[in-house]
């Protein structure tokens, strides 16, 4: 087998040049005969190792909260550069508080979960341990143990998207809390309208919230359904939004259906529902909407 | 709305042959770009018929060499089989840092590879998550301004920073062709649901999504919801098999997926724990049709589609004696099995791996 490309030969040259750019590391032979003859090898060329000094971090690990449920469905990474798509499911892992590697603990990848930028990596834990009832439940049973700690650890080996690897490894540990299993109701929800205009909006979930799902699935609009323009910021904990508008009007906050906790409990419905249980029944609404 | 666009791939992902060639012989090819959540059609010119089948050893070493780089550097990520030349398409993610990128690789039935020039051929492409959901009436307004590509935008004379869609991406685990369209299963990295995705060929801009979850009726207590791995069309285009992670094997009629409500699988298999299934296809075999999964840890599994029928659901817990693991299947002696797509009902080409380097063969309904 050759490697694809083109050969233009001269009078006292043949030049090759490769149909795909050569990659760091790589080593190739040159193999040639004269008529007649057998193959021989030529020569040998080695692409010489990237030399780029890495500059590329993690910028943040998601959940940001101290306690994660022991259901938690997903951590999400935070680059401050582009990744390379597929190298990243060699280079993350999760472990206990002993440093143990909770092995099957994470859904395994491909595919890889990156947003446009290639910058947001979703990394999501194996739904069969966490639903219960299911074998992998029963028998390896639940990822994550309550009472204990668990830590995601991206290696630094994960190459950014010029092929360096991280400045450093990076972890993000937190404590394993009491599973949640029950729908999000954002009518208990303690929210703190404002009395005038300069005041704020401030929004006390019944507990943590999916940090980006609450930037896409939870709207302040005025009475006419128009987005109120305005400044919104979620504490570390995303267990409280605040936001600051522009201007003065009657607010309403529409929160959508799916809308998820830590554990991928919905407005919607709860992830892991239990049919004898009533309250575990969801809603078929779209949205939900407070209003004052 | 620009689903349509003529482009090319920046990952590879699945790939499949549309069945049927034009009245000219040309053959479409779906690859699925899993980096940009898209589907490109391309176009390829007609091929000489061929009735022989493909065995290539050493395949991951010629394909690494082909496209120079390391074998670790050149991944399969999709196979497909040529419907008239039965040339074999394998998706490849090829290199690694600023040079990597997709590449597909034609193997011939005479066991020789080249590399299939994609900007030479027409193509049209497919977007998925810019494509309109049925139910989905939502703003994708976000308006903390916190996104990097927010722009200011006037709204009743108020200026709004507004970023749309910052964050939903889809990633493709699937494709299947049933009934004339193309279904893509996938999954998201927000909301953690299934959705299947009916698109029609030419792209229009449009699909229909329906929501399909499975009751992972183990023991008929919690319903769950997971997304689908690997899917096929059998029973003559009437229904979709899929396999999802840890590994249940579900059944839909194709009639139920309409795009209108939440539709409920059913489950006729329990593979077992701690794996995950590669590939689906079906064949037939002294006119009885099977089902073939490949998976990362259970061997090579064969399912009579008949019994697919007359299993049904799944209901009793793994944990108590009586529980059932749902239709029978055999466990087949070729070991290594990943990537599978079908020659012609009767016969399967399979990526095999022998722990050193992995192989292309041909596997006749005979010898499943």
């Amino acid at each position: 087998m050759t490697t694809a490309g083109s050969w233009e030969i001269s009078e006292d040259a043949a030049r090759f040049t490769p149909r795909f750019a050569a990659a760091p590391g790589t080593r190739y032979v040159v193999i040639g005969r004269e008529p007649g003859q057998a193959w021989r090898e030529v020569a040998r060329v080695a692409v010489p190792e990237s030399d780029r000094v890495s500059s590329t971090i993690v910028e943040t690990i998601e959940p940001s909260v101290n306690s994660v449920p022991a259901n938690l469905l997903r951590f999400a990474v935070n680059f401050s550069a582009p990744i390379e798509e597929g190298s990243a499911t060699a280079h993350v892992r999760l472990v206990d508080e002993t440093g143990a590697i909770l092995a099957g603990a994470l859904l395994e990848m491909p595919p890889e979960l990156w947003d446009r930028d290639r910058r947001r990596l979703t990394v999501l834990l194996e739904p069969g341990r966490i639903k219960r009832g299911l074998r992998p439940n029963a028998e390896a049973g639940p990822p994550l143990r309550e009472g204990g700690t668990v830590t995601l650890v991206v290696a630094a080996g994960i190459r950014d998207a010029e092929g360096s690897p991280l400045v450093s490894e990076a972890r993000r540990t937190c404590r394993v809390g009491a599973p949640i299993r029950s729908r999000i109701d954002p009518t208990k929800w303690d929210v703190r309208w404002p009395s005038n205009p300069s005041e704020p909006l401030v929004v006390s979930f019944d507990r943590p919230l999916d940090r980006a799902l609450v930037q896409r699935y939870v709207r302040v609009l005025d009475r006419g359904g128009n987005p109120v323009a305005g400044q919104g910021s979620l504490d570390n904990e995303v267990q409280r939004w605040t936001f600051t508008p522009a201007v003065a009007e009657e607010l309403t906050i529409h929160v959508d259906a799916r809308l998820e906790d830590l554990a991928g409990n919905s407005v919607r419905r709860v992830f892991d529902r239990d049919l004898h249980l009533a309250e575990d029944d969801g809603i078929n609404a779209a949205e939900v909407v407070l209003t004052r | 709305m620009p689903s349509i666009a003529t482009s090319t791939l920046l990952s590879a992902g699945p790939v499949l042959f549309a069945p049927d060639t034009s009245s000219g012989g040309t053959a479409v090819l779906f690859a699925a770009d899993v980096a940009r959540a898209a589907i490109v059609a391309f176009e390829l010119p007609a091929e000489a018929p061929s009735d022989s089948a493909v065995t290539v050893e050493h395949l991951g070493t010629k394909v690494a060499t082909l496209l120079g780089v390391e074998r670790a550097d050149a991944v399969i990520r999709g196979m497909a089989v040529h419907p008239v030349s039965h040339a074999v398409y394998l998706s490849i993610a090829r290199g690694r840092g600023a040079e990597a990128g997709p590449a597909i690789v034609r193997v011939g039935t005479d066991g020789s590879l080249s590399v299939v020039e994609l900007e030479d051929l027409p193509s049209t492409s497919f977007a998925l998550d810019d494509a309109p959901a049925a139910d989905d009436e939502r703003l994708d307004h976000w308006l903390d301004g916190s996104d990097p590509s927010s722009q200011p935008r006037e709204i009743h004379g108020v200026t709004l920073n507004i970023a749309q869609v910052p964050v939903q991406r889809s990633s493709i685990t699937g494709l299947a062709w049933v009934g004339g369209t193309l279904f893509v299963a996938g999954l998201s990295n927000e909301e953690f649901s299934s959705r299947l995705r009916q698109i029609a060929y030419p792209f229009d801009g449009t699909a229909t999504e329906t929501s399909v979850e499975i009751f992972h009726v183990d023991h008929g207590k919690y319903e769950t919801q997971s997304p689908i791995r690997a899917l096929t069309s059998f029973d003559n285009g009437r229904s979709i098999l899929a396999s999802y992670t840890c590994t249940p094997v579900v059944q839909f009629s194709l009639d139920q997926l309409t795009g209108e409500s939440l539709v409920r699988g059913r489950t006729v298999a329990e593979l077992g724990p701690m794996n995950q299934p590669f590939s689906l296809v079906s064949y037939d075999r002294d006119g009885e049709e099977f089902l073939l999964v490949s998976n990362t840890r259970h061997p090579l599994l064969k399912i009579p589609a008949a019994s697919i029928a007359v299993q049904d659901a799944l209901t009793v817990p793994m944990s108590e004696p009586d529980h059932s693991l749902g239709i029978p299947r055999e466990n087949l002696d070729h070991p290594g099995v990943t990537w599978m797509a079908n020659l012609d009902r009767g016969s399967i080409v399979v990526v095999q791996d022998d722990g050193v380097d992995t192989a292309l063969r041909t596997f006749r309904a005979a010898d499943l």
